[in-house]
Formats: C-alpha cells, structure tokens, sequence
C-alpha cells in the first residue's frame, strides 16, 4: 500500500471545486445578512432603545456563548417546529420538509456571525469622534444622514479588518454544514474518501482549498481597505 | 436677529446656565468672553440644539421656539437658520475640501452638484484654499482645515454663524490667517456669534462683548465699555489674568485693578496683539 497516493490525491481536486460555490454561497450569503442584522443589532445598543436594547444584549451573549454546531442543530431542528406550529395555527399552506437544509445553515451562520459583527459594528462606531455627528448635524443634516453618509463610510474603515477576520473564521465554520447534510466541501471530502478509502489525501486536498480560500479573502480584504481608508492618510491626491 | 431669552441648562446636578439674556442685531459680531467653565460654549451649542436648554426661547430672525417643548421639526428648522465652527474643525474626515462644503448644500439644501460644486468652489477660494479642493482633512494643516470649516459655513448662507472657540487648537502662526478670514466674514455683514479668547480680535472686530462667568453674562456692551470701563470685578480679573498669560492686551488698567489679589501689572500700549 502507498503511503501517499499522489494520483487519488490529485483526482479530488475537480471534485472538490464543483462544491466550491456551496461554500461560498453560505459565507457570502450569511455574511451579508450578518452586516445587516449585526448594524441594526449595533444601532439598537449604542442609541440605548428601551427593551430592544437588553434584548440584543441577550442574543449577543447567547450566540456567542453557545457552540457553532448547537446553534445549527437548534436552527434545524428548531425552525421546523415554530414553522409548523405558525402552519397549523394560521393556516399556512407550507412544508416543512420542503425547505432545503441549506436555509436552516443560512439562519444559523448569520444568527452566530451577527452577533460577533454588532460588536465589531459597535465598537467601530463608537471610535468615531462624535464631533463628526455634530457637524453633520449643524449643517442641518438628521441624524440619519450624518450616520449614512459621514459616520458609517469612517466606522467600515475601522471595522474592515475585522470583517475579514470573521469572514475567514466563517469559510472555515462552513465546514460544519455537512452535519445537517448540506454537501459542501467538507462533506464532499468525506464522501470522496468513503469512496477511494483514501481519507488522508482527500483531507489534505480540501485543507489545500479553504487555505486558498482564505487567502483569497485576505488580499480581497486588504484592497478594500486601501480603498475605504485613502481619506486617513498621506494617499494620493484624489484626481476630481 | 437672535433674542435668547432666559435660557438655562444643567447637565446632571451641575447648573452651567442660570437664565441667559442675549440679543444680536443682523449684521452683528458677538464675542463671548469668559474663563472656561463660564458656560460659553455651551450657550452657543445650545442655540443649534447640539444641546437642549432645559427652559428659555430662542429667536433667530422670524422663527421662535421655547426649548422645553422642541420637536424634531424646531430643530431642524434652528439648525437651517444657523451654522457652526467648532474647536476642532470636525470636517467630515471621509470627504474632501470641496465635499466638505458641498454636502450641506447637496444633502440639506438640494441644491443640485453643479451648482453646489461651483459655489463651494467660490467659498474655498474666498478662505484662501483655491488649490486644495481635493485634498482630504488628514492632508490639510489646522489652519487650512479651520479655514475650511468656515467655508463649509458660509456656503450654508446661515442667517447667523456660531464659532466655538475657532483658533484655539492653532498654532499660533496660522491663527492670523483664520481671523482674517473672520474680519473679511464680518466685513461682508455676515451675523457671528465669537467665543474666543483672541482679546485683539474682540477689540477689533466686535460690536458687542459679554463676558461670562458662573452661567450668567455678568458684564456686556461695547468692547470700549468692557475693556476699559470695566464695571464688574470679575471681568477686572478676567482680564487682568489673560493680559497676565497672553500677549501684552491694549488699555491702560482699569482705576483700581491694582487692588484685586493676585492681579498682575496691565500691559501697556495699544493693540499690541497682532499675530
């Protein structure tokens, strides 16, 4: 027996890329949906709202309080029921076992990964001099506007790097789907090993891939931050 | 123009305004003069409602509001009527010069870009920065951004600007640069409100000077009246520790200014204090 079948390993690769984009459909569409919900979750404990504020402060403890892969059986297991439950009580013509357990991995990611942003979200916020709001504001701009167009674009630039960081962390959770049966990479491999009874290589192969991945992200991320930082610093004059 | 009247404000139990009375005629310059703590700035931010007086009305030109009861239509409608220069600049950091001046009047004003652009250019080059459009505020000096802040306050066309301690964070070369600015603003009619403590540009440029001390003006009226017939004690002192600290201040001292504690000897001279 080979110690390293260099053949088997090199045939996993084609296989392995046709499950890419289930990869990265779950980061990008989770990741999406975390930035939206983490803002709003960050707004709702910076402006102090009664009620929604200690609620969020909950959900956040929670989420990331718990492990990734409980709160994605909770969302497989769990979302059917309360689906069920509105069905049966309103009536819904809906089922259940119709949903794909990709949706279940969609509602599990974001709800972990939003909470980890709005921190992130909250503290770039914050390290905004306030005096910026306040320009906006005597200028006559509403608070909405001042947080739109001068707060927001100056909090992404604190926060990017930090976005990478759990954008990189959530390639990597991805791997997990596999437990509610979503084949993604990793359970591609596990498939292709049961296969070739060749487990070592196969892992190898999809180690090789989420690196590349990530690093992919990571030079994504660093051109992004030249660009929403080139007002910080001794850049190039911008040509008007 | 602007009549406060009785305007009062605490944050927590510290009482910073006990019931202000303050009037500008349109085309006036008004220098709020006092030591820190005196409640100054806090006046003026709460003329714009950056801060909220806890009671007294405010009028700026036809428009009246009692600020125990402001609604978000009030303050919106205050904040049209007025701008601010602040201390520290605060230019939008994520926008160039020329953006700078130009978001008001695009996002507020709807003023369409065009037109925006070619007045906010105008502004610019009216402070002295026709070659800085493009330049961002970390690519700009304390002078030249200060000198935008003022741009991006006139372009508004306010009825009144406030200017919060606008030369304090300068070096002291570029100091000249932005009250020239200042001269040239009030020279052109426009209505300010000053707290400063550039005491040669109160002297020079103001019609009317109050001096505050323990949330109340205790002294006001023509710089000629506070400077040299100084009435109140406190403002005696006030002045005697500024003339003390800064630069030789014009004006003989006051009769009887050697008997406060602690005063030293006035500067001599007349307007020794050009920067």
């Amino acid at each position: 027996m080979k110690l390293f079948d260099f053949q088997f390993f090199l045939s996993t690769f084609p296989e392995l890329a046709r499950v890419i984009p289930v990869t990265l459909k779950i980061t990008i569409v989770a990741m999406l949906a975390s930035v939206v919900t983490a803002l709003a979750v960050a707004l709702v404990r910076i402006y102090r709202i009664p009620g929604l504020r200690q609620l969020a402060a909950v959900y956040v403890s929670f989420a990331r309080g718990t492990p990734m892969l409980v709160q994605i059986y909770l969302s497989y297991y769990g979302i059917p029921l309360v689906v069920q439950f509105l069905r049966d009580k309103y009536g819904w013509n809906l089922d259940v076992s119709q949903i794909p357990a990709i949706v279940f991995i969609y509602f599990a990611f974001t709800f972990n990964v939003a909470a980890y942003l709005s921190e992130t979200i909250r503290a770039a916020i914050l390290a905004i001099d306030k005096g910026q709001m306040e320009a906006s504001l005597s200028v006559g701009m509403s608070s909405l506007q001042g947080l739109r167009r001068i707060v927001l674009p100056q909090a992404l630039a604190v926060a990017l790097p930090s976005f990478g960081n759990t954008a990189i962390a959530l390639v990597k959770d991805t791997s997990l789907a596999f437990m509610i049966s979503v084949v993604e990479m990793m359970g591609e491999a596990k498939i292709l090993g049961a296969r070739g009874l060749r487990f070592f290589e196969v892992y190898v192969a999809v180690a090789l891939v989420y690196w590349a991945i990530c690093i992919i992200i990571e030079r994504l991320v660093a051109l992004g931050e030249k660009r929403v930082r080139r007002f910080e610093g001794l850049s190039a004059v911008r040509p008007s | 123009m602007i009549k406060l009247d009785d305007i009062w404000k605490a944050f927590h139990h510290n009482q910073v305004l006990k019931g202000i009375d303050l009037e500008v005629r349109k085309g006036e310059v008004v220098v709020l003069l006092g030591p820190s703590g005196s409640g100054k700035s806090t006046l003026l931010r709460c003329i714009n409602c950056l801060e909220r007086a806890d009671k007294g009305t405010i009028r700026i030109g036809d428009l009246e509001v009692d600020t125990a009861q402001l609604r978000k239509p009030q303050i919106a409608a205050l904040r049209r009527k007025t701008t601010m220069v602040f201390q520290n600049y605060n230019l939008f950091r994520n926008k160039t010069a020329l953006e700078n001046v130009m978001e008001g009047l695009v996002v507020v004003q709807g003023i369409p870009v065009k037109v925006a652009r070619e007045r906010s250019a105008a502004c610019l080059d009216k402070v002295g920065l026709g070659d800085r459009f493009n330049h961002f505020p970390s690519q700009l000096s304390g002078g030249q951004q200060q000198r935008v802040g003022i741009a991006r306050a006139m372009a508004m066309d306010p009825e009144v600007i406030l200017f919060d301690e606008p030369t304090s964070s300068l070096d002291p070369e570029v100091v000249g640069g932005v009250l020239d600015v200042m001269k040239g603003l009030a020279r052109d009619g426009m209505t300010m409100v000053v707290v400063t403590h550039e005491m040669a540009f109160a002297r020079e440029v103001a019609n009317h000077v109050a001096f505050m001390d323990g949330g109340v003006i205790v002294e006001e009226g023509t710089p000629a009246q506070v400077f040299e017939r100084t009435r109140e004690l406190r403002t005696r002192a006030f002045l005697q520790r500024v003339r003390r600290d800064g630069p030789a201040l014009a004006g003989p001292a006051p009769a009887g200014a050697a008997a406060i504690p602690g005063a030293g000897p006035a500067g001599g001279g007349l307007p020794a204090l050009q920067r």
